[in-house]
């Protein structure tokens, strides 16, 4: 077990610094010149721009630095949270992420909770009552899910509550810790859209893994002992179905962190997703940087995360 | 029910396909018949409605494309950045609302024009005060435009301002009440400056210190400090700007709005769907709804909305590249030129709404018309003459080898451009489409690092000098074309100093004649604008072009 967490933990750090590197190299290599664009502003301001004006920017950027030693400020800069000023807000970077992460983080949990709360019921419905209509059922809900782009979802929401109800979420984001109400009713959708192919894919993945396992000889075993077959399949069988989805879980929740871009620029939210398309759009490096390497942490951490929890949650890691 | 349906879904489609917002949406605005402003001092025009009285109350709910670049407005350019900033703060002059080719006095109770034109005189009211309480003095007047004028080194200000330095050689304080402005040379269109969105008095004991102790850098929201007609209520950045009704603003009786409130929404869809429920008030100023959802949205919302047709004078066009080959050769240009089919333009990417976009528009009410140029070559619909020379032209610069060329653009502007390598391939010009990033295009047009660019132009200014200083004087960011003819720059001195109307007409016409003859700018066609007004608001009419929108004069009735 020790080994198996200490090689997690080696394996963590490095793979944190490679990640850096390559964002690090990737800004520097797309096209387009960083102070020119500080200069600039906006593509079609009438500003005057000279070569010097450029330069100058440059030296007081860093950018004429080598590029090592950019990278180890960028990186130290980073962990004391020194994210730098937003070309594009004029403010600090740190200031504009730390204010468009909770929104994020909330749509990212409400989206995993609500396909958890409906994926593995679905799952375990459709695995316990193979061949019938409501396994066809929920494997037709489980392929749409797949299939149907999130976006296309988003959108024909949108129209369906604008034309049939005459209603759409409250205008202007409320906070959660502000107005709790008027900010469910805001993320009630978004969060149904974004969890809805996660609910399908949880909801597939339980139903193979519950047919697997209530094949098991322990499981048929139990049965013979004259269990309940509620007993079965909650105490000795969800139990080793439910681990890949655990795994699944806590991939997606971190991969939702900076996936909910579209999501949050047809519902109108904003969430470091869209944060991140206006950086790229505009170049903005201190922001797009920050971003990034937040986002490929939250990854990271959340896979460190969920390997260890499997030692409590498998014991077979345990006796390895 | 399902023909709505089918809107927003189109308007999706579209939307998906689109970049992110461009900063200056298309200009949108009735074709002008008025008379360009005039320098001298108008009364305030009435621009109610017949029989209607104004309303108090109410908020007025108004989506936009994206957030400000700052909250300090001299460190905007943007159209939107405009918008979204205009309500806070006021301006020496403002253009009058609903006839938007007059101006009025602001913040200056009165001005004088002296010097045939030189001299701009401003006597400051003295009934003005800051949202915090302070007055609003001639020393509040005077570093507001001293720093837009002369910005501090290193910092964004004055970017939306850059016309103060053109036009102005010096800016002094009479005395308690006034200040003048010496310009460079007389310019008649100076007017245009003053009243230009980003061209806003700030509290000097508010920015004063920021200048000099934090560089400059942008306002805080505590700091949003203003004499308009709306106090800065607060913000959510990426969802919305809430301001409230001041009510110690200087124009009495005014605003007759509790509050405006702008919502942050880049999708289309988003926006269309919000007016559909009536969360919105307007729609369609950023983007701008197409010719199909238009009808279909008064068909749904008859009563309910008004739906208005807008022209704007913008340009949209390619822009060539005179200094360096292929595009120095005059012949290539005019073939260029000749070869585009702006009905065909029309037709195809407007649906049959569009109208004209030559250099200088005919919407800015001087100069040709748009009757004029449909009768000269390149512009006229019978385009048979227009190929064959341009074919002769092509022939005799290539040595009957045809144009390799490449055409840079953004893919805001695809669709227009995939029918300009079609047209252009008549004629033997071969044009390969490179789609880049704003970020690269911005980059390389600065530096002229292209043949051509393929781009639209939303100007701040209603009058012909907004495309001169913009694009065509030499020198300027923006002179995307390089071009630089001594013919030209004589032409523009001399009518940006004509006060009589018909001298300036005519010198303008002359400046259009040369670039027919020059084309530093293939001018094509442009989409009318198409705007969504809920019936409950009331006396409100788009402006031209990216004018101030302080929304004081509009009330609700609801």
């Amino acid at each position: 077990m020790y080994r198996y967490i200490a090689r997690r933990l080696i394996l963590y750090i490095p793979t944190l610094i490679a990640v850096s590197i390559v964002i690090f190299v990737v800004m520097r290599v797309v096209p387009g010149d960083p102070a020119f664009i500080i200069l600039g502003g906006g593509f079609d301001e009438a500003s005057g721009v000279s070569e010097a004006q450029v330069e100058a920017v440059r030296e007081r950027m860093g950018f004429n630095r080598p590029l090592y030693v950019q990278y180890f400020s960028w990186i130290w800069d980073f962990v004391r949270l020194e994210w730098g000023t937003s070309i594009r807000f004029s403010s600090p970077v740190r200031e504009e992420i730390f204010n468009r992460l909770p929104l994020t983080l909330e749509l990212a949990g409400l989206a995993v909770i609500f396909a958890v709360v409906t994926g593995i019921p679905l799952g375990l419905l459709s695995a316990m009552r193979q061949d019938t209509w409501i396994d066809y059922s929920a494997r037709v809900f489980s392929v749409l899910g797949l299939a149907v782009p999130n976006f296309w979802l988003a959108m024909l929401i949108i129209l369906a509550l604008s034309v049939w109800v005459n209603w759409l979420p409250p205008l202007g984001y409320a906070r959660l810790t502000e107005a709790p109400w008027q900010n469910l009713q805001q993320m009630f959708w978004p969060m149904v859209v974004l969890g809805y192919s996660f609910a399908a894919y949880i909801a597939r993945m339980t139903r193979s893994q519950m047919l697997e396992v209530l094949r098991q000889d322990y499981v048929r075993t139990a049965t013979a002992k004259g269990l309940r077959r509620g007993t079965v399949v909650t105490r000795h069988a969800l139990r080793n179905a439910l681990l890949p989805v655990v795994t699944l879980s806590g991939l997606q929740l971190s991969a939702l962190v900076g996936g909910s871009l579209i999501v949050e620029m047809i519902f109108g939210l904003p969430g470091i997703g869209r944060l991140l398309l206006i950086a790229i759009n505009f170049r903005d490096y201190s922001l797009m940087q920050a971003l990034i390497l937040l986002m490929a942490s939250t990854y990271l951490t959340v896979n460190l995360v969920i390997d260890l929890m499997y030692v409590w949650l498998d014991p077979r890691i345990k006796y390895e | 029910m399902l023909a709505v349906l089918s809107i927003i879904m189109a308007v999706s489609l579209v939307a998906c396909g689109d970049d992110a917002p461009t900063d200056d949406p298309s200009p949108t605005a009735p074709p002008s018949t008025s008379t360009p402003a005039s320098a001298e001092p108008t009364a305030t025009t009435d621009t109610s409605e017949p029989g209607t009285d104004p309303q108090y109350g109410g908020r007025l709910n108004f989506p936009v494309g994206r957030d400000p670049a700052a909250l300090d407005v001299h460190q905007t350019s943007g159209g939107t950045d405009g918008w979204i900033l205009a309500p806070i703060t006021a301006q020496l002059l403002r253009s009058v609302p609903n006839v938007w080719t007059e101006i009025e006095a602001d913040i200056a109770s009165d001005w004088e024009v002296t010097e045939g034109g030189a001299h701009w005189t401003f006597t400051i009211r003295d009934n003005a005060t800051w949202h915090d309480g302070e007055p609003l003095t001639v020393d509040d007047v005077m570093y507001s435009l001293n720093r837009m004028y002369d910005p501090p080194e290193g910092s964004r200000v004055g970017v939306g301002a850059s016309c103060l330095i053109d036009f102005a050689e010096n800016i002094t304080q009479l005395d308690d009440s006034r200040v003048r402005i010496e310009l460079k040379t007389p310019a008649v269109s100076f007017h245009t400056c003053i009243t230009k969105p980003h061209v806003r008095i700030l509290p000097k004991h508010i920015i004063e210190p920021i200048d000099q102790d934090e560089d400059s850098r942008d306002l805080r929201q505590g700091e949003m400090i203003g004499s308009g007609p709306f106090v800065f209520a607060g913000q959510e950045r990426g969802s919305h700007y809430t301001y409230d009704r001041f009510d110690d603003y200087y124009l009495e009786g005014k605003p007759y709005l509790d509050g405006i409130t702008y919502y942050v929404m880049p999708e289309a869809s988003t926006q269309l769907a919000n007016f559909i429920v009536g969360t919105v008030h307007i729609v369609g100023m950023f983007p701008g709804l197409t010719p199909q959802q238009a009808e279909e949205l008064q068909t749904q919302m008859s009563g309910e909305a008004q739906v208005i047709e807008t022209q704007g004078v913008g340009l949209q066009g390619v822009f060539l590249n005179t200094a360096s080959e292929p595009f120095s050769d005059v012949r290539l240009r005019q073939a260029a030129h000749l070869a585009v089919d702006r009905q065909a333009i029309i037709e195809l990417i407007g649906n049959g709404s569009g109208y004209l976009s030559p250099p200088i528009s005919p919407n800015f009410g001087i100069g040709y018309t748009e009757e004029d140029y449909l009768q000269l070559p390149g512009w006229r619909a019978d385009k048979s003459d227009d190929i064959e020379e341009a074919k002769r032209l092509v022939a005799e610069a290539t040595n009957g080898q045809g144009l390799d060329v490449t055409f840079a653009l953004r893919r805001v502007v695809q669709d227009l451009s995939l029918v300009l390598q079609q047209q252009l391939a008549e004629v033997d010009i071969r044009v390969n489409l490179e789609v880049l990033e704003d970020a690269i295009l911005r980059e390389r047009a600065g530096r002229g690092e292209f043949s051509a660019v393929v781009e639209g132009s939303g100007f701040q200014v209603f009058d012909p000098d907004g495309a001169f200083l913009r694009h065509f004087v030499p020198g300027v960011a923006l002179n995307w074309s390089q071009w630089d003819d001594p013919e030209f720059v004589e032409l523009y001195e001399q009518q940006s100093r004509a006060v009589d109307r018909d001298e300036r007409d005519q010198l303008i016409r002359q400046i259009s004649d040369l670039m027919e003859r020059e084309v530093p700018v293939v001018g094509t066609a442009s989409n009318v604008g198409i705007l969504g007004i809920a019936g409950s608001v009331r006396n409100y009419v788009p402006p031209p072009a990216q004018l101030d929108l302080r929304f004081d004069w509009i009330w609700l009735d609801e």
